[in-house]
């Protein structure tokens, strides 16, 4: 292995040697810079590749001695992927600071090598007194560099940066002292043994040791001078000091932890914790981009530094997970901070000075006003769909989404925590995640430019976008290895198969390798890539097909087959349409993964694949920024639930939920997880924003199919295991009826609010949200009766929901598309323009009404036969109110768009295009046929529900029959069709000279219409229901909502106002937070 | 097979010929027996026959479009429909009908096949005064509808099946085996939503035949008004049938089918004579107040 110091040596050599070699030229010091970087970049590859094939750490020591006679250098794995680091994000930083470098006197780039070799240092030295003097030298390359940018702002922060760095290295220094006379070493490894530091005299030295590293690494509250620096300093720097210099505090931490006794740990995991909260919460409230970064980067440090500590305190596993977990958050927060700062660098250079500041808005504000604020404040500029790509891949791997490696490492953690029993950990650790998600992703929100409106021009990043690109490609791969062989593999593929991974399901990787290849094709026509979209989704299916077994087969149709059908629909617009076919197919293609997921990672992997690509389509939506923030912060928050569910629900051998466990906590948070992306009444509030915001198209997907892998989750979830699995379920195992019950209450709620809420709406797409809601809650009452004939409606209630929403939702894009607007007072008389959209909505609200002879009357039928059967009669009273509120939203959709008086501008309209068209035929088709013939359908589902559950209903001839009644689809049928062409017979025998009349001759009480709109009765339709009813339904939940978002939000507001700006305060932060800490020592010990 | 089939359609329709006669008998008698009330004279018990012969001897009819036409069609294709999922007489093959389609449940929602049919025609027309009244009739519905369900529901946990045979099988014996005897709780929630399906007055909102023509038949004319007259005898005489057969024992023979619902019809001329009409966020909130807490009691007793 290269012998380190040569490289320290080297570094110094170039440094003297610069004000030589800048008598060349600028370029000519530069360049030495870079060399020096390449170096250290170079043998710390070196060493890693030694040391992954099978080579030991080594250490070297200087002047020929080793310890104690001299200082010791280690080189191991941890040390040489830490130099790798350092050195990778100094070149990266080197080369965004490249033109301020150059500006600067020789003595930035001097410094610059200086803060580089510092860091490294930090990393390497086994000594604690050479430890502070890298530190020191790190410290103060860091002062100058900032001090040579001439803004007043910077020079301020780099002199509060010199007060609190001055406090930690005077707090260093005497803690050197101290540990040098209890311990008599300075050497790290024999100071862990040495006797004289285990007193308490040994602990107060060691504190001091410890204090000033903990300083360094920014806690909270005594960080304020560091979120100066991250806002001021330029971007290339700030991404050296998050990145670089933090990873080398937290890996000097963990060298130390050996010396740490129990009261230290607890100090670094609660000072780590309180800064991870306090710095999402504070980070919450930002409005400005690299402050907002500068929080998120304390936020992350503290998580770092608390897992660290918690790992050894509660032994959460052998030192390589500690590693892994650790390592994949530093690892994580270290290239994807750096790319965002990088990235904040080149929006500056390009010109936009605070790219897209967020304009902290609260959590969920009201549905109605989020289209209309959305749109005014889009970034002038809209970026490049790679810089997108980038920003996202980098904002996606910091909130912990997957592929990244943040995702393996909180599953990791969450896995460990779970397992023993500290609830209260997960709770902090995913609520700060959730805060960090929320602003994270609500910049990358306001990133995307709206579409549709005048063209943008597009901002030019140019090789700016090299670092964040370099480090967004590094987090994916690394992502992506960590995936396949678990989270050490991408440290040492030997101890892969320690940590759960992704190997044995590689087809839960298709939505991102589909999505990943589409993308690079996203510059061709749309026509082609709407059709290898739907030759993906074919491929995808015909290769799993072995693989599904009934109840996945309904499912993977509803999935799947809704996907394709949407993909279709997409092409009903000419153009390359961007990205839309893309993420269709990674949202269809996700839907599979989760119904193939065979472990509960694998699950969960899926589910988060699912939500994520689920949002960037909503996101797509023209002004839908604010309900897509909505949709992703509860669908994350659903996820975390369903995660930790999944992980402390202590399955058995078999991977089956324990016996009675269906009752307990994990489940049911679980279960709540699932109800949330189900919209279940009270966590519905994402539901309509989202589901109306989207593209049209989308909405159809999100609605008819996205929809059913929650129902599909909720069977999962019963069926053992916590994830699907065979059919087999031991009926002792189900948990008290008080909980079915309840759910059964959720379910007939969300069904009831969903209805009046449809009621209500001007807006098309918004009435079929709500609708959509609605349907979901039966679904969810039905399955929540927990017997054969439940389940038999709940899957019969879902299929259906997915033909007749998908036959609505792509009729209303074709009549949006044509006449451009969603409220549906603007439309009427449609019929004669649009008549199969006609056909298809009024086939689609017959079977959703229940109306016999078309399919939905079975989904009544067993719905209400299962209710009264099982004694549920309250619910089934409720559920008949609310089934009959469905028919005024139904009607009132018919009737203002298709029915009624044309508009006068409305006269060119005509048919939509056959790429909806073509779907809707089809799944008229389907519906017509299974109405004929229910048993079609009613066999297979029997099937699944007869394993399950003892059977009590069952086919007699052609008739259904249940312990209650009968139905006979297909009598029913021909009576209703036989009738009906009797009751035409005789219409057509008496028709005697008809005459076709024009618009506006009616019986108008003798006076003559004047204009469509004034006699076209559509606008607050059933005013006098909403008088009678309307305080059944009040926005309750988003009122909660918006006072829990309220709530966190003035906390991170109180939690900002102690960052007074102030260098004495700052000052006197640091001092106070050490004394609380030895206080809190006192208590602990 | 084919005999076997021909038979039961032929049944079908001499049981749906009756039923049209009795309703259109009972209709103007009670316009007639409505009319004695008000002391005025009134028209023939016959008039609703001479009303669809005109209407269908019109020499012309408007068309607004095919959906337009097909409302009717819908109408009375519903009404006839609901009509024959019911047996109308216990035991007799002729008045059997189709009722082997299925069971309550199914002539609960079929009730909508008509009314969603002609709404949609009625809208086609293009007359605000159409879809206001559909707006008032379908909201109305929606509450209307809870107390039937909760008696419908009573019964099911009384009789312990949905089927409507059985129910009326399991009333045989005499007066005091009736619904209406042995749950007359759950029986006024259900008259009580009856008020509300026939849209007589206190619920006359709907189509407010007094007044101007509003309601969905306004546009309505010629042969396709024929049709809705013709229905609202058979559907009358289907909601009848039903009542009969669920609360008060079903009948074993025509006449007592006829004396039966004739009794049951009354109530509503009798409700309507004393009552003025109320708006329709009134009746809504009417119908969700004490009906549907009656109808909870029902359901309640039905359960001891």
């Amino acid at each position: 292995m290269v012998n380190p110091l040569y490289l320290f040596a080297a570094s110094l050599a170039a440094a003297f040697l610069l004000p030589l070699v800048d008598k060349l030229g600028r370029r000519a010091s530069l360049a030495l810079v870079y060399l020096v970087g390449l170096a250290w970049l170079a043998a710390a590859v070196s060493w890693l590749l030694a040391l992954v094939q099978g080579g030991v750490a080594q250490d070297f020591g200087t002047a020929g001695f080793m310890a104690p006679l001299a200082i010791v250098l280690r080189v191991g794995l941890l040390e040489a992927a830490g130099v790798l680091a350092v050195a990778a994000v100094g070149l990266l930083s080197a080369a965004a600071m490249h033109a301020s470098l150059r500006q600067a006197p020789a003595g930035g780039a001097m410094a610059f090598l200086m803060l580089l070799m510092g860091l490294c240092g930090v990393i390497l030295t086994r000594d604690l007194f050479n430890l502070f003097v890298f530190l020191e030298i790190s410290a103060i390359a860091t002062y100058s560099l900032i001090g040579f940018d001439d803004r007043r702002p910077a020079l301020r922060s780099a002199f509060k940066y010199m007060l609190a760095g001055g406090i930690a290295s005077a707090l260093y220094l005497i803690g050197v002292i101290y540990v040098y006379r209890f311990g008599d070493t300075l050497n790290l490894d024999l100071a862990i043994r040495a006797p004289g530091l285990a007193g308490a005299a040994g602990n107060a030295a060691l504190f001091f040791l410890l204090a000033a590293l903990l300083v360094e690494l920014k806690p909270f509250p005594a960080n304020g001078w560091a979120l100066d620096v991250y806002q001021t300093a330029h971007p290339g720097l700030a991404a050296m000091l998050s990145g670089a210099s933090a990873t080398a505090l937290l890996l000097a931490l963990w060298k130390l932890l050996p010396l740490f006794g129990t009261a230290h740990l607890v100090i670094i995991a609660g000072s780590g914790l309180a800064t991870f909260l306090a710095g999402n919460l504070a980070g919450a409230r930002q409005r400005y981009t690299r402050r907002m970064l500068g929080y998120s980067s304390v936020a992350q440090i503290g998580l770092a530094m608390a897992v660290l500590a918690l790992g050894t305190l509660f032994k959460l596993g052998s030192e390589l997970f500690l590693l892994a977990v650790a390592g994949g958050f530093v690892l994580n927060h270290l290239l994807a901070k750096t790319g965002l700062f990088l990235l904040s660098a080149a929006f500056e250079q390009a010109g936009l000075t605070d790219a897209a500041g967020v304009d902290g808005v609260d959590v969920v504000d009201t549905v109605d006003d989020a289209a209309g604020a959305s749109a005014a404040a889009q970034p002038a500029r809209r970026l490049s769909p790679l810089a997108l790509a980038v920003a996202g891949g980098l904002v996606l791997a910091l909130v912990g989404l997957p592929p990244f490696p943040g995702f393996w490492a909180k599953w990791q953690l969450v896995q460990a925590l779970a397992d023993r029993s500290r609830w209260w950990l997960i709770g902090l650790i995913l609520g700060g995640s959730l805060v960090e998600a929320f602003y994270m992703l609500r910049w990358l929100g306001r990133l995307v430019a709206a579409r549709g409106a005048a063209p943008v021009p597009t901002l030019r990043l140019g090789a700016g976008l090299l670092g964040p690109a370099v480090a967004a490609v590094a987090l994916a791969g690394l992502g992506v290895l960590s995936g396949v062989f678990g989270l050490t593999g991408a440290l040492d593929p030997k101890a892969g198969s320690t940590l759960a991974s992704l190997a044995g399901e590689p087809w839960l990787w298709a939505p991102w390798a589909v999505a990943a290849v589409l993308f690079l094709l996203d510059w061709l026509p749309g026509w082609l890539k709407g059709l290898l979209a739907l030759g993906a989704v074919a491929a995808f299916a015909w290769l799993v097909q072995d693989r599904l077994d009934g109840l996945r087969q309904i499912f993977a149709i509803m999935l799947l087959g809704g996907g394709g059908l949407f993909i279709v629909a997409a092409l009903r617009k000419p153009g390359s349409r961007g990205g839309l076919h893309p993420l269709l197919a990674m949202v269809t293609l996700s839907l599979g993964a989760v119904l193939l997921a065979e472990t509960r990672l694998g699950f969960f992997f899926a589910w988060e694949t699912m939500t994520l690509s689920s949002w960037l389509l909503v996101r797509r939506g023209q002004a839908s920024r604010q309900p897509a923030l909505s949709y992703i912060v509860f669908g994350l928050g659903g996820a975390f639930l369903l995660m930790v569910g999944l992980a402390a629900g202590g399955f058995d051998s078999a991977g089956a939920w324990p016996s009675g466990a269906l009752a307990s906590w994990p489940f049911l948070l679980a279960l709540v997880g699932i109800l949330v992306k189900a919209g279940a009444l009270g966590l519905h509030v994402w539901l309509p924003g989202a589901y109306a915001e989207a593209d049209d198209e989308s909405s159809g997907l999100l609605s008819a199919s996205l929809s059913k892998a929650a129902v599909f989750g909720l069977f999962a979830l019963v069926l053992s295991r916590g994830i699907p699995g065979s059919l087999s379920i031991s009926l002792g195992a189900i948990g008290g009826p008080w909980l079915w019950r309840a759910l059964g209450w959720v379910g007939l709620a969300t069904a009831l609010a969903g209805a009046l809420y449809a009621v209500w709406q001007e807006d098309i797409k918004k009435t079929l949200a709500w609708s959509s809601m609605g349907q979901i809650g039966y679904i969810i009452l039905a399955f929540a009766l927990m017997d054969q004939a439940g389940w038999t409606a709940s899957l019969y209630l879902a299929f259906n929901h997915f033909l007749y929403k998908s036959m609505l939702f792509l009729a209303v894009a074709g009549v949006i598309q044509r006449v451009g607007t969603r409220n549906m007072y603007e439309m009427g008389g449609l019929i004669k323009k649009m008549p199969v959209s006609f056909l298809t909505v009024l086939m689609a609200i017959i079977a959703l009404s229940g109306v016999p002879p078309l399919t939905g009357f079975g989904g009544k039928w067993l719905l209400y036969s299962s209710l009264i059967a099982k004694g549920w009669y309250l619910e089934a009273a409720v559920a008949f109110f609310a089934s009959g509120v469905a028919f005024l939203y139904l009607y009132r959709l018919i009737h203002s768009i298709f029915l009624g008086q044309p508009k006068l501008n409305q006269s060119g309209v005509r048919e939509a295009p056959l790429a909806l068209i073509a779907p809707q035929l089809l799944l008229m088709g389907v519906l017509m046929a299974l109405s004929v013939f229910p048993k079609l359908l009613l066999d297979p589902i029997l099937e699944i529900t007869s394993r399950v559950f003892p059977p009590t209903l069952g086919f007699s001839g052609d008739a259904l029959v249940s312990p209650l009644g009968y139905w006979n689809g297909t009598l029913t049928m021909i009576v209703t069709g036989g009738v009906f062409a009797l009751c035409l017979l005789w219409l057509v025998i008496n028709l005697r000279n008809s005459q076709g009349v024009r618009q506006f001759n009616i019986v108008f009480a003798g006076e003559r219409p004047l204009r469509p709109e004034t006699t076209h009765y559509a606008w607050r339709f059933f005013e006098p229901y909403r008088q009678a009813v309307g305080g059944l339904v009040r926005s309750r939940a988003e009122r909660f909502w918006v006072l829990v978002g309220g709530g966190v939000s003035a906390v991170g507001g109180a939690l900002r106002r102690l960052y007074t700006g102030n260098g004495q305060t700052y000052a006197l932060h640091v001092v106070m937070y050490v004394v609380v800490l030895y206080l809190v020592m006192g208590v602990v010990l | 097979m084919i005999t076997a089939i021909l038979t039961r359609v032929g049944y079908a329709l001499v049981s749906l010929f009756v039923i049209t006669n009795y309703g259109l008998l009972l209709i103007g008698s009670m316009a007639r027996i409505s009319a004695k009330v008000q002391g005025r004279v009134g028209q023939p018990v016959w008039q609703p026959y001479l009303d669809i012969i005109k209407s269908t001897a019109k020499r012309n009819s408007i068309s607004h479009g095919v959906m337009f036409y097909l409302g009717p069609v819908f109408r009375l294709a519903g009404g006839v429909g609901t009509y024959l999922f019911i047996p109308a007489v216990f035991g007799s093959a002729l008045f059997r009908n189709f009722s082997d389609s299925g069971d309550l449940l199914l002539v609960m929602y079929f009730i909508f096949f008509g009314q969603l049919g002609m709404a949609l025609g009625a809208s086609e027309g293009g007359h605000p005064y159409s879809a206001i009244g559909v707006s008032r009739g379908l909201a109305q519905m929606t509450a209307f509808e809870v107390p039937f369900a909760l008696s419908v529901i009573a019964v099911a946990i009384q009789y312990k099946t949905l089927d409507i045979t059985a129910i009326v099988a399991a009333q045989q014996g005499g007066f005091l085996h009736w619904t209406v005897a042995t749950n007359p709780v759950a029986v006024v929630a259900a008259l009580i939503a009856f008020l509300g399906m026939s849209m007589h007055n206190p619920f006359s909102v709907v189509i407010a035949p007094q007044e101007i023509p509003i309601g969905p038949p306004t546009e309505y004319q010629s042969n396709l008004l024929g049709m809705l007259q013709t229905n609202r005898a058979i559907f009358n005489g289907a909601k009848l049938v039903l009542y009969m057969n669920l609360f008060f024992g079903g009948a074993t023979s025509l006449p007592v089918m006829v004396i039966k619902t004739f009794l049951i019809y009354f109530i509503n001329v009798f409700v309507g004579q004393a009552f003025p009409r109320l708006r329709v966020d009134q009746s809504i909130r009417f119908f969700l107040g004490a009906p549907t807490v009656i109808g909870v009691a029902g359901v309640i007793i039905a359960l001891l």
